[in-house]
């Protein structure tokens, strides 16, 4: 690990708005995003409005093969590069993508190439062709994990040296009829509402599920030389990733967090918890928030204080990870992090979960992310002071 | 006309186009850059959306350089070998595409509509 690397640039396309000023105007006036879904009133869901891939990068064929989450996540990127202040056609630069399932693919007789509808790189194809990106690269299908990883992966690359310049995160998107009924059979959605804002309670003792929402979050990394020598804007510095598999379960996670709590704990040697904000992963399901809140407790039992943006956005998916460090990244900025939403009756008093919106300024964010298949990745952010 | 436009429509909309930026006479590579999965998904569209058996070659004058090269090697003259292998083709439109090989990649969106006129008729 011979170099530090930084993030210079953010882009995200999120049901809250697609830049840092309206983000943070929406989470202000507490204007809730969550809508009853189309499908079935009795599941609330988090949409993009009026997201048109076009608004960003005019006609583009290809758009053909991609699904809308992946559609997200490319609009995402041009606006990190944009953020960055780095022209297209980055020749060397890396691309890591956390990605999920094409649920809406299908066998189709009036599509010849319908197998890049369920091909997960085919968005890395897209972006390689429009963006110019030509370095290493690799997409992640780890459930929830995934965007986190995928960012994980790019630190490691550019810290070991391979590459000095990455971008890194993801896209996706749920709420079509396939995806609503998959979580619904499976369980995990929240049901007993009376108003879809109130759907998704983490670490609520009434908590049933969450909200299924949808958005793309892209990074652009770089080793803290090339950031320098261009005089970069650095938002924040990556201190550590880890992630590991529980292997207990293909839903749930391990109810001990034995493996949970060793990526958890690699990511935060050497910090500060003092000052350490925690992005939970915060769903709203049962299993995952208590075994969270013990994994907190045990590994972090200084923390400053505990997010839980999936209670502003909704669960997505595999970008949830990625689309939450863009959140927690625009509310260090500003000194100002939003209360959890619905959090009432905290299902563990002694953690410092934010009941109430708060002026503060961590000094590090740590992303945690817990996905089906027992995936867990975290990664470890320093804010740039 | 129902066949020219919808065979304007599934072009644009595969190459993601405005149909008012597709004539009879565009060519679809020279013109509008058609790549390779492009032509595949037009042979498709046109194969489900009309209803007619598509054969990709014939369609896209795949073959049209190698018919050519085999008719001069067999002393047969090239027109009459091309008119045997496209049959959809007028004569008249036949040597133009000869005279225009020269130039680049041939086809044009009226070869696609001739092909599916001329599949429509058999068909019937």
């Amino acid at each position: 690990m011979n170099h530090r690397v930084v993030i210079t640039g953010h882009g995200f396309v999120l049901p809250l708005g697609i830049s840092p000023e309206n983000v943070l105007f929406t989470l202000q006036t507490k204007n809730t995003p969550f809508v009853p879904s189309i499908h079935d009133p009795h599941v609330a869901v988090c949409p993009v409005p009026d997201f048109d891939l076009k608004d960003y990068i005019g006609r583009f064929k290809h758009a053909r093969y991609l699904s809308r989450g992946q559609q997200l996540g490319l609009a995402a990127a041009i606006l990190a590069l944009n953020d960055a202040g780095l022209e297209q056609k980055q020749e060397h630069c890396g691309l890591f993508l956390g990605l999920g399932p094409n649920l809406e693919a299908r066998p189709r007789q009036d599509k010849a190439l319908w197998l890049l509808d369920f091909l997960p790189n085919t968005l890395a194809a897209c972006m390689a062709e429009f963006l110019g990106v030509h370095g290493e690269n690799l997409t992640i299908s780890t459930a929830c994990a995934a965007s986190t990883q995928a960012l994980g992966q790019a630190y490691l690359a550019i810290a070991q040296g391979r590459l000095s310049l990455a971008l890194a995160g993801g896209g996706d998107s749920r709420l079509c009829l396939e995806g609503l009924v998959a979580y619904k059979q499976a369980g995990v959605l929240a049901t007993d509402f009376t108003h879809a804002h109130q759907a998704c309670r983490p670490f609520d003792q009434s908590r049933s599920g969450f909200a299924i929402g949808e958005g793309g979050a892209m990074f652009v990394l770089e080793s803290l030389d090339h950031a320098l020598k261009r005089q970069a804007n650095i938002l924040g510095e990556i201190m550590g990733t880890a992630s590991s598999l529980d292997g207990k379960s293909l839903t749930s996670p391990d109810p001990q967090g034995r493996a949970a709590c060793q990526a958890v704990s690699t990511c935060l040697k050497n910090l500060d918890q003092e000052e350490l904000c925690i992005l939970a992963h915060g769903t709203g399901t049962i299993i995952n928030d208590e075994v969270e809140s013990q994994i907190i407790k045990n590994m972090a039992p200084q923390v400053h204080s505990i997010c839980a943006f999936k209670s502003h956005i909704g669960h997505l998916a595999s970008a949830c990870g990625a689309a939450e460090l863009a959140l927690g990244l625009v509310c260090a900025k500003h000194n100002w992090f939003p209360a959890i939403n619905n959090l009432t009756r905290p299902c563990d008093p002694d953690l410092p979960f934010l009941l109430e919106s708060k002026t503060f300024s961590p000094k590090t964010l740590l992303v945690q992310s817990f996905g089906f298949g027992g995936q867990n990745a975290c990664l470890a952010v320093r804010l740039w002071t | 006309m129902h066949t020219t436009q919808a065979i304007i429509t599934l072009v644009s909309e595969i190459l993601d186009l405005e149909p008012t930026e597709i004539q009879i006479k565009t060519y679809l590579i020279r013109d509008l850059h058609a790549e390779s999965i492009d032509l595949l998904e037009i042979g498709i569209a046109i194969q489900h959306r009309l209803g007619i058996a598509v054969d990709d070659d014939q369609l896209f004058l795949k073959d049209m350089r190698m018919i050519i090269s085999r008719a001069e090697k067999d002393g047969i003259l090239p027109l009459d070998a091309l008119h045997v292998s496209y049959p959809h083709l007028s004569l008249e439109r036949l040597q133009d595409i000869v005279h225009d090989l020269v130039l680049g990649p041939v086809v044009q969106v009226q070869d696609l509509i001739a092909y599916a006129h001329y599949a429509l008729k058999v068909q019937s």
